[in-house]
């Protein structure tokens, strides 16, 4: 008789058994057991023997602790603003494992914007609070979290993920490219404590192990990410030079050319403040809306204005001069030229 | 004195059969046998006679004996588990002068088999039944062997085939034994009841005398069914091959990993199944087969070895195997790797 033949006249037996719930993408839950029968048959006598059960085995499912945690900015940097409020660096973090675990956040900073951790979530500039949550954004309802030691943010079920979120309050002081570094890591706890989860081996087909599969397979894992003050890099410069001593009485000082030689600041000369506002070329970013205010002291009378170069307005009212540029980038210079008489 | 008085006798045997022709068994019973004697003298000169001057007669009596014996060599029929249509055959043999029917009475001694009586023949697993065969390939007829029951008059000189058949268990491990002791007793004409020994009839009735093996009117046959199996043995384990933690492991291909001990999600798991035949069996086994469905919570990923086993088969988490002959003392391994879902 042809093996195939006996194929079909061939019982099937299989046994199985789930004690634990079903199974989940994370994998099957500990201590699920999973049995599995052979049954085996003969002929004999012209018949066929059947032996259901012929043999088994079972084992039980260990528990994987496994989580991945990770930055989720792009470049692992944060751009802040100075002054900026609720600057928020956001970690990822899921439990990959088959059972349920709590995890502890830790997070050390450095770095000249020197950031200050407060607790309570108090947002004063210059610190920053931990707020975990479902959703990537900052919620009302996130919960701060104070990462001092161990404590943790409540059981994730196998699959489940929760967000953790740095949330700075920049101070107005700090410089372009100010950088702040957060190291921070998470640990995986037992569900349901503040005990950090050991690996347990040795415990049999029947007994549960405890393993770690995280990517550094020892229960922790750390992410880091930097927050970077963007800024611009202003700066000033005003000089005076004579155009014309006026010595006649019949110069243009609105708008003459200006003359050589010229250097005596005599009653009636004619005299121009050059006021330049540059961003350096390093800058971070562009100055928006400058504004230079420039009150024309004692002893002279505004005469007009000779040049403008860059501003986008330039406007003069009771000695007061008002220079307005929308946006000056990088490397990019705005001046305007002054003139006066002397009194 | 008498002068030369002779007695001259002469003795004839005359023999009237009355019921049936003489056979080898013997003159049948209740035959009379009548012995007459003629005298004859001289006298004067003259010769007289007198016939039947004497007569002395009996009747033949009955001689109830049998032979009762079993035709299988060593009394002992082989037989396979599962097996239909096994028979155990006794020869019963009257070997008295008169045809007399018979009671077969049989007992199951040392039934490891656990065989039970069906009167009716229906040859059910587990069961066997009793027949009467007029000759060896006669028709089988139904008997019952419980109580008193008549096996119909069995002629002198006559027989009865006695077959026992049964239908083995398929449970039935390999030397399993049962015997049979089956014993006949004659019965009285009607067959309603044991025919005992009758003397003291003197030569004009019927003595029944006992003249089987024993004198007892009961024979005695043992015969045994012998189960010959194979003495299969599967074992089944599980070990883990790879705890693939990092997720990088060919279960497919991989070796072994050293301290891989835990059964975690996308762990490389091996079962070892092993079928064996024990050295001491009786019989191998023939078209042998296991199959295993893998149980939820596993993913079947592949054969990784393959040892005596003329085929095997893979349909999901179905997985099926079957080797044509597995003498005693050979085993078939598969290690089938899975991983742990």
């Amino acid at each position: 008789m042809p093996l195939t033949h006996m194929t079909r006249a061939f019982a099937v037996a299989s046994l199985l058994s789930l004690t634990g719930g079903a199974a989940l993408a994370a994998g099957t839950e500990p201590g699920t057991s999973v049995s599995s029968t052979v049954s085996i048959s003969y002929s004999s006598g012209g018949t066929t023997i059947t032996q259901d059960e012929a043999a088994s085995v079972e084992f039980v499912v260990d528990r994987k602790v496994d989580f991945s945690f990770q930055g989720q900015d792009a470049g692992g940097t944060v751009l802040a603003d100075q002054g900026a409020d609720e600057q928020v660096m956001v970690f990822r973090l899921e439990n990959e494992g088959n059972d349920s675990s709590g995890y502890d956040i830790d997070v050390a900073s450095a770095g000249d914007i020197g950031l200050t951790h407060d607790p309570a979530g108090g947002g004063e500039p210059g610190t920053y609070s931990v707020y975990v949550g479902t959703e990537s954004d900052l919620a009302p309802e996130d919960a701060v979290y104070d990462h001092d030691g161990t404590t943790t943010i409540g059981d994730l079920p196998a699959d489940a993920v929760r967000f953790v979120k740095i949330v700075a309050h920049v101070p107005g002081g700090a410089g372009d490219a100010a950088t702040d570094t957060f190291d921070v890591t998470a640990t995986a706890l037992d569900a349901g404590t503040s005990t950090v989860t050991v690996e347990v081996t040795g415990q049999g087909l029947q007994g549960i192990d405890t393993i770690f599969t995280d990517p550094d397979e020892d229960g922790t894992e750390q992410a880091t990410e930097r927050y970077v003050i963007q800024a611009p890099q202003l700066s000033a410069d005003k000089t005076a030079a004579v155009v014309s001593e006026n010595l006649t009485g019949d110069f243009d000082c609105g708008g003459g050319a200006a003359e050589s030689g010229a250097e005596a600041a005599v009653p009636g000369a004619c005299v121009e403040y050059v006021i330049s506002v540059s961003n350096a070329e390093d800058a971070s970013s562009d100055a928006v809306n400058v504004i230079i205010t420039d009150e024309l002291p004692e002893g002279i009378t505004y005469a007009g204005i000779a040049a403008n170069t860059g501003f986008d307005a330039v406007n003069e009212a009771s000695g007061t001069v008002t220079a307005e540029l929308a946006a000056l980038p990088p490397g990019a210079t705005a001046s305007v030229r002054i003139r006066a008489t002397v009194n | 004195m008498p002068r030369d008085t002779r007695f001259l006798l002469s003795a004839a045997a005359i023999l009237s059969a009355l019921a049936q022709p003489a056979v080898a068994a013997g003159a049948p019973p209740g035959e009379i046998v009548s012995n007459a004697m003629t005298l004859s003298y001289d006298t004067g000169g003259d010769t007289i006679t007198q016939e039947e001057v004497a007569e002395a007669s009996f009747t033949v009596d009955q001689r109830l004996s049998f032979t009762f014996a079993s035709l299988e060599e060593g009394g002992t029929v082989n037989v396979e588990p599962g097996a239909t249509a096994q028979d155990i055959q006794l020869i019963l043999t009257n070997t008295g002068n008169e045809a007399v029917p018979f009671d077969i009475n049989v007992a199951a001694v040392a039934d490891q088999l656990g065989l039970t009586l069906d009167p009716a023949g229906g040859g059910e697993e587990g069961t066997y039944s009793v027949f009467l065969l007029e000759e060896p390939g006669g028709t089988p007829v139904a008997y019952d062997p419980s109580g008193v029951v008549s096996t119909g008059p069995i002629p002198a000189d006559g027989s009865r085939i006695i077959v026992i058949r049964a239908t083995i268990p398929r449970s039935a491990g390999d030397g399993a034994l049962t015997s049979f002791e089956v014993s006949a007793a004659p019965l009285t004409p009607n067959g309603s009841g044991t025919q005992g020994a009758v003397r003291g009839q003197g030569l004009g009735a019927v003595d029944i005398v006992y003249a089987d093996e024993g004198e007892d009117g009961s024979e005695l046959s043992e015969t045994s069914y012998q189960v010959l199996a194979p003495q299969l043995t599967a074992a089944k384990d599980v070990v883990v091959v790879s705890e693939n933690r990092s997720g990088g492991f060919s279960c497919s291909g991989g070796s072994p990993e050293p301290e891989a001990e835990a059964f975690i999600p996308g762990a490389c798991i091996e079962y070892t199944i092993t079928l064996s035949n024990a050295p001491e069996a009786s019989s191998p086994a023939t078209f042998l087969q296991f199959n295993d469905t893998l149980p939820e919570g596993v993913t079947f990923d592949s054969v990784a070895v393959n040892n005596g086993f003329d085929e095997l088969d893979v349909e999901g988490a179905m997985i099926s195997g079957a080797v044509a002959t597995l003498a005693p003392g050979n085993s078939a391994v598969v290690r089938i790797r899975a991983t742990v879902d």
